[in-house]
Order: structure tokens, then C-alpha cells, then sequence
């Protein structure tokens, strides 16, 4: 078991992660991905996928001991995708994640690994980041939200259509954000596949308006169906798996799906994605019909169907659902000590997540009006990680502030230099080692020290939230 | 204690961990309402009892059967709610979240409101005042909105027996519950132990290396060593024994 923990930790080191043996899983699967993120960015978009095959390798097999291994998998990649150009043109590039899948599924622990010993109670690691949660509840302090939606309200008639598309974008990527942490914040999964989802909600609505002539919101519908029931096979099998084997399966399966959308031509458009969705106007009960073709009325459409979604995400996380959540990223034990299926509960939060995520990107369709695979491939799938990094795990808000931060810096880098990604990089490291509870968590926690030594905030949100 | 009602019977249970034989051929009886002690030197076997008992490991042979029904081989979440609770010998709490929300979460399990995504968890008032009474029957209601974390290590243990405590198990098991506390901790702790048991006619197992705890509170020992029963019977047939004085208990019985 050292052994493996000791590799696993080596090749996040040689990726640039910083490892620590003993630090929970979870967290190792954060900086795991974080190493990911910043090895994919300085690398240039062509070599992508190469760097993404060694990586895999690394991680999914060097697990004991490794040249021969390696050797003999190279050999056996090789050979399945010469197989594969051969037999399936079209789906060549998905053995590789089939393989993966596979192998996550059927051996987690690596072809050639041995499996990690349960650990035993008495090595839970409890005290771990020792990032509580700030006992004063925002959530019940309703007046907090309304400065800001009127803001967001009244911002077209002050804002250029620019800014109105910047932020309907951004509502979008907040979206993403809040639904994948309900995941990781709440539920303690790391999930690395969420542009799967968000690809599954924007091919539907951009398939069926161009190819059917249904209607804006039976195929915004359809978007969250599709991608929830993709999310629930998805799920089935990664739920069985903890830590950096859940991370990785979500990943296998994400780009299982970026290569079904990317090759498969006479379906999805292949690599050239799909152009031109015909953004229909919405009738109101075959009475009025509202047309949201022009930037405004995006804005607008965008704004309510997102502010709709993450109020359900925020009251599922007050939930006994959320907060069953919660015990089980806190310890999953315990909770199944307390007669709960984590599993299942596992499960059902990657379903939810995965139908907002898919909303999200079916409101993406029609805002952009054209998609391409791109927007499944794994690096979008660490936009929603970022995000929920930099805005604050514990916090509700923290995902949606974080997108804000991703996106803005995003495009104001990408207008002022070539090398946007490295500035990107760099200032994101620099956030994210100055906050670890995040933007939120640091806000939060600056705030209960100020106002907490006033009582009142305790007083008025406990009497609320517990006595009540 | 014959015409006592049984409430857990452990049949030959049988588990072994590569060559090393933890439990030979372990059977005993609990009946309904007793306050039953397990002790045991350091590797007899005793923890790996409680896990197999209530579904962490499965055992090579033998059954486990609470109020006449066959428990083994059901997962951990089935076999509680079938009434049985444990409490965990390394605290076992949920760090980051409030003393509170620990046994909210319990409560909410426990009447199977879980699975409720969309009524928020405080208008449950119901719960939240069975929540706070708990609390109060172990001493934490002052603490009920501290993050768990920041507990004393006896706060923590505390806060673990009230989680067991929201399943409203019939039989609790606890695994060193006095482990770690101070003197003063362990007493109140106990008292408290045996204060719940009288007033609701629950059924205590647990382990516990403290013999003054021991020989105080139970009504019946159970002696294991090295993964056999050597001996079981009310306090005063423990004293006795030869063989539990010679191999476990030495002198300190004797004085």
C-alpha cells in the first residue's frame, strides 16, 4: 500500500503537483488535477493529447514497478489503436478511453497494480485541512442577495452588448461551477468529467433545433434529461470508486464522450461541430411568444433560467439531502454507520450535477449558436475544478464568484497578451496558495472576524437556523 | 438473567487475517437491556468482534442473529437500521460540520427524511428540538453550533455517542468509549453510559481497558484472548477465575 502511495505521489511531483503522502485522498486529487491543468497549459493546444496519454500512463500504471510495465503498455496502446484505425476509423480514438474505462472499472487499483488495502479506522486522517466551516450561516441572511441581483437586473441598460454576452457567459460557467460542487464541496467527489455532461446538454439542443424543428425549451428540457441519464450510467460505475480512481473514471469518461462527439461525422459533425442553431422564439402558453435571439434578451432568458437553478441547487444543499451529503464527504463511514446508502446518495448528486451541468451547456448552445467537441474535452472539465478552487470549496457562492474571476481575467488576458495562458496560470497559483478556503472562504472568514465579535450576525442567523 | 430475553447472539464466529486466526469460535449471548463489558489484552480480538458484528468484515464462519434475525453478510447501513448503533474506538464524528448539524444529519437518517432534497434542513423543527435534547442528555447543548473539529477530544467522544444515540438503537456498541479522556471525562461519561441504559432499556456492549469502569458498571464480562473466549460471566465469577487472573486481570484483582 506505501508503495503505491509513494508512486502515485511521485508522478503527481514529476507533474508539477506538490505531494504529500499522507494528506487525504481527496485533496491529493485536487493538486493532482491541478498539476494536470498547469501542464496542460504550457503545453501548446496540439500537443494535448499527447501529454494527456502520458499522464495517463503514468498515473494509471506505473502503480508498482514500473519500465517493463510501461514498455509492455505502450505495446499493448499501440497495438489497439493500430487495431482500431484498421477495424473502427471512426472510433479510434475512443479505445483508448475504452480502455481505460475498463480497466478503472474492472481493476481500479491499475492492470498491474495491487489493490490499496481498505484503510483501517484507525488511520483516518480527521483533523485534515482544519478549514471549518464558518458557523455564521449567509445563507439565511435573504437581504444579501438582493444588492446584487438588481445590479445584475438593471446591468444591460448601462452595459455594451459585449459585456452582456461576457456575463451571460459567465452566468453559464457559474452554473457549471455550482452544480460540480455540489459534488465536490458538498458531496467530497472529485469529478473530472463534467464537460461530458455539459457537451450531452449542448449537443441536444444544438441537434434538435437544427435537425428537428422542436422548440427552445422542449429541447432546453431534453438537455437536462439526456444529460442527467448520461450521468446516471456515468455514475453507476464511478461511485464504486473514491478519490483519484473516481477522478480518473470521470475522466475516462469524459473524453470517452469528447471522442464519440469528435468522430463520429454523420451524427455529431465531427470535429466541425455544429453551426448555425436556429434559436427559435418561445411561446408563453400559445398565447405571447418571446424571441431571445438578440444579445439582451439572451442576457435576460440566461439570467432567470440560472438564477432558477442554482436557488434549487442552494435549497438542496440545505436540504437533510444536502446535508446528508455533507456527512458523507466528512466521513462516508460514519454515515453509512448512520443507515445511509452513501452509493446511492453518491450517486444521486451525480446525477443532479450532471443534469444542471447539462442545462448549463444547453443554454450555452443557444447563447453561442454554434459548439464544437471542444467543449468537451478534459481541459474544459477543469474550468468548473478552477472556478470552484478559487471561488471556495465550503461555500455555496464561492463556484459562482470563482467563474466570475476564471472568465474575466480570461478575456481581459487573452486581449492584452499572446501568452494569456502562462499570466492565467501564474495568477491563479498566486490565488489559489494566498486563499486556500478560496475568495469566499476568505470573505467569509474576514467577515465572522469582524462582525462575529458583534454577536449579532450569531445571534439573529442561530436563532434561525438551529433553535428554530 | 435466564428468563431475560436474548436480544444478540454471536454463533462461532470464525475470522482470520492471512495466517493470523483474530477470532476462534467466538459464541456468546447478550440479553435485552444488559450492560455487557468485552475486555481483552491489546490484540484479543476485540475490535475485530465489533466490526464483524455489525457488517465491516465479513466473518470465514459463523452468524451473527439480533432479535432472533441473522445479521451477517448485510452491509453496515441495513444491519443499523435494524436497531443496532456503534460508536467508534478513533473518534468518529463528522469534523466540519456543527455539533448540531452531527446529530441533525443522525436524525434526519434515522426517520428517513434523507432522501428530502427541497424543504430546508431547519424548518424540520421536530428534528432540530430532538436534535438539542440529545445534545442536552450528554452535556453538548452548549456547544451545539461549534464546528465538531474544535472539540476537546472528551467532547468529541461525547458528540459520537449522541450520533449513535439519534438511531435510537436498541443495542449500542461502543468501542473504548472512555478511550483518551481524563479521569474525570471517563466517570461522567460512564454515569452517563448507564443513565441512557436504565432510562430506555438499552442494551450496552462495549470494550474498555479501564477495570475500575469494568467491574463497575457491568453486569456481565465477556474475556477474550488472542482471539478465544477464556472466560464469561457476571463480575464476581470473573474475579474469580483463575484462568482470567493468570492470564489477563494478574494482581490487580487480587488487592
Amino acid at each position: 500500500m506505501a508503495t503505491r502511495e509513494l508512486t502515485l505521489t511521485g508522478s503527481f511531483t514529476a507533474l508539477g503537483g506538490r505531494a504529500r503522502g499522507t494528506s487525504d485522498e481527496l485533496f491529493e486529487g485536487i493538486r493532482f488535477v491541478g498539476s494536470c491543468v498547469r501542464s496542460a497549459a504550457s503545453l501548446p493546444r496540439s500537443a494535448r493529447n499527447l501529454s494527456w496519454r502520458s499522464l495517463f500512463m503514468q498515473v494509471r500504471f506505473t502503480a508498482v514497478d514500473a519500465m517493463p510495465i510501461i514498455a509492455g503498455l505502450a505495446l499493448l496502446i499501440g497495438a489497439l489503436e493500430t487495431v482500431g484505425t484498421i477495424v473502427f476509423p471512426e472510433f479510434e480514438m475512443g479505445l483508448i478511453y475504452l480502455l481505460m474505462v475498463a480497466v478503472l472499472v474492472v481493476r481500479p487499483w491499475g492492470l498491474f497494480g495491487k489493490p490499496l488495502k481498505i484503510k483501517a479506522l484507525s488511520e483516518r486522517n480527521l483533523g485534515m485541512e482544519s478549514q471549518e466551516i464558518s458557523p455564521v450561516h449567509y445563507s439565511s441572511l435573504p437581504w444579501l442577495w438582493v444588492l446584487p441581483v438588481a445590479l445584475l437586473l438593471i446591468f444591460p441598460a448601462v452595459a455594451g452588448r459585449y459585456y452582456q454576452y461576457l456575463l451571460t457567459h459567465i452566468f453559464i460557467a457559474a452554473l457549471m461551477a455550482v452544480a460540480f460542487n455540489l459534488l465536490l464541496g458538498t458531496t467530497g467527489l472529485l469529478s473530472f468529467g463534467q464537460a461530458a455532461f455539459f457537451g450531452v446538454g449542448a449537443y441536444t439542443v444544438g441537434l434538435l433545433l437544427t435537425k428537428t424543428g422542436a422548440g427552445t425549451m422542449p429541447a432546453l428540457g431534453l438537455s437536462i434529461l439526456t444529460s442527467a441519464a448520461t450521468a446516471a450510467v456515468i455514475g453507476f460505475f464511478c461511485v464504486r470508486l473514491s478519490g483519484v480512481h473516481f477522478a480518473m473514471l470521470t475522466l475516462a469518461f469524459g473524453q470517452l464522450i469528447f471522442a464519440i462527439a469528435f468522430k463520429w461525422y454523420s451524427f455529431t459533425g465531427g470535429d466541425n461541430g455544429i453551426q448555425g442553431i436556429p434559436v427559435r422564439e418561445i411561446s408563453l402558453a400559445g398565447i405571447a411568444s418571446l424571441d431571445i435571439g438578440s444579445t439582451k434578451a439572451m442576457y435576460y432568458f440566461v439570467l432567470v433560467v440560472v438564477g432558477l437553478s442554482v436557488e434549487c441547487l442552494r435549497r438542496i444543499r440545505s436540504s437533510p439531502f444536502g446535508a446528508t451529503l455533507k456527512s458523507i464527504r466528512e466521513n462516508a463511514q460514519r454515515a453509512s454507520y448512520l443507515g445511509v446508502n452513501v452509493p446511492l446518495y453518491q450517486w444521486a448528486a451525480f446525477v443532479v450535477a450532471g443534469a444542471f451541468t447539462g442545462l448549463a451547456g444547453g443554454l450555452y448552445a443557444l447563447m453561442e449558436k454554434s459548439i464544437s467537441p471542444d467543449i468537451i474535452h478534459w481541459t474544459k472539465s477543469a474550468e468548473p475544478v478552477l472556478m470552484t478552487i478559487i471561488g471556495g470549496i465550503y461555500t455555496f457562492a464561492g463556484p459562482a464568484v470563482g467563474a466570475v474571476v476564471y472568465i474575466v481575467l480570461n478575456s481581459y488576458l487573452v486581449a492584452w497578451t499572446e501568452k494569456w495562458a502562462l499570466v492565467l496560470g501564474m495568477i491563479l497559483l498566486v490565488l489559489v496558495l494566498a486563499l486556500p478556503g478560496g475568495v469566499v472562504g476568505f470573505v467569509n472568514e474576514k467577515a465572522r472576524r469582524t462582525f462575529g465579535k458583534l454577536g449579532w450576525i450569531r445571534k439573529w442567523s442561530f436563532s434561525k437556523s438551529a433553535a428554530s | 438473567m435466564d428468563t431475560q430475553m436474548v436480544i444478540l447472539e454471536v454463533r462461532g464466529i470464525v475470522k482470520s487475517f492471512g495466517g493470523l486466526r483474530a477470532l476462534q469460535d467466538v459464541s456468546f449471548s447478550v440479553g435485552a437491556g444488559e450492560i455487557r463489558a468485552v475486555i481483552g489484552p491489546n490484540g484479543a480480538g476485540k475490535s475485530t468482534l465489533f466490526n464483524v458484528m455489525t457488517g465491516l468484515l465479513p466473518p470465514d464462519s459463523g452468524e451473527v442473529a439480533f432479535e432472533g434475525k441473522r445479521i451477517t453478510g448485510l452491509p453496515p447501513h441495513r444491519i443499523i437500521r435494524k436497531g443496532i448503533g456503534r460508536s467508534f474506538q478513533i473518534t468518529n464524528i463528522f469534523p466540519r460540520m456543527s455539533v448540531f448539524e452531527n446529530v441533525q444529519v443522525a436524525l434526519f437518517s434515522h426517520q428517513k427524511k434523507s432522501r428530502n432534497p427541497f424543504v430546508p434542513a431547519r424548518k424540520f423543527t421536530g428534528i432540530s428540538e430532538e436534535a438539542l435534547a440529545i445534545l442536552e442528555q450528554v452535556g453538548l447543548a452548549g456547544k451545539y453550533d461549534a464546528s465538531a473539529s474544535v472539540l476537546s477530544h472528551g467532547d468529541q467522544k461525547r458528540l459520537e455517542i449522541a450520533i449513535s444515540l439519534a438511531s435510537r438503537p436498541k443495542l449500542l456498541m461502543l468501542d473504548e468509549p472512555t478511550a483518551g479522556m481524563s479521569r474525570y471525562e471517563s466517570r461522567e461519561t460512564v454515569t452517563l453510559l448507564r443513565k441512557i441504559s436504565r432510562e430506555q432499556g438499552l442494551t450496552l456492549v462495549f470494550t474498555e481497558h479501564d477495570m475500575d469502569i469494568v467491574f463497575g458498571i457491568s453486569e456481565k464480562i465477556m474475556v477474550l484472548q488472542q482471539g478465544v473466549v477464556i472466560a464469561d460471566g457476571t463480575p464476581a465469577e470473573i474475579k474469580a477465575n483463575p484462568e482470567v487472573r493468570k492470564a489477563y486481570l494478574g494482581e490487580e484483582i487480587v488487592s
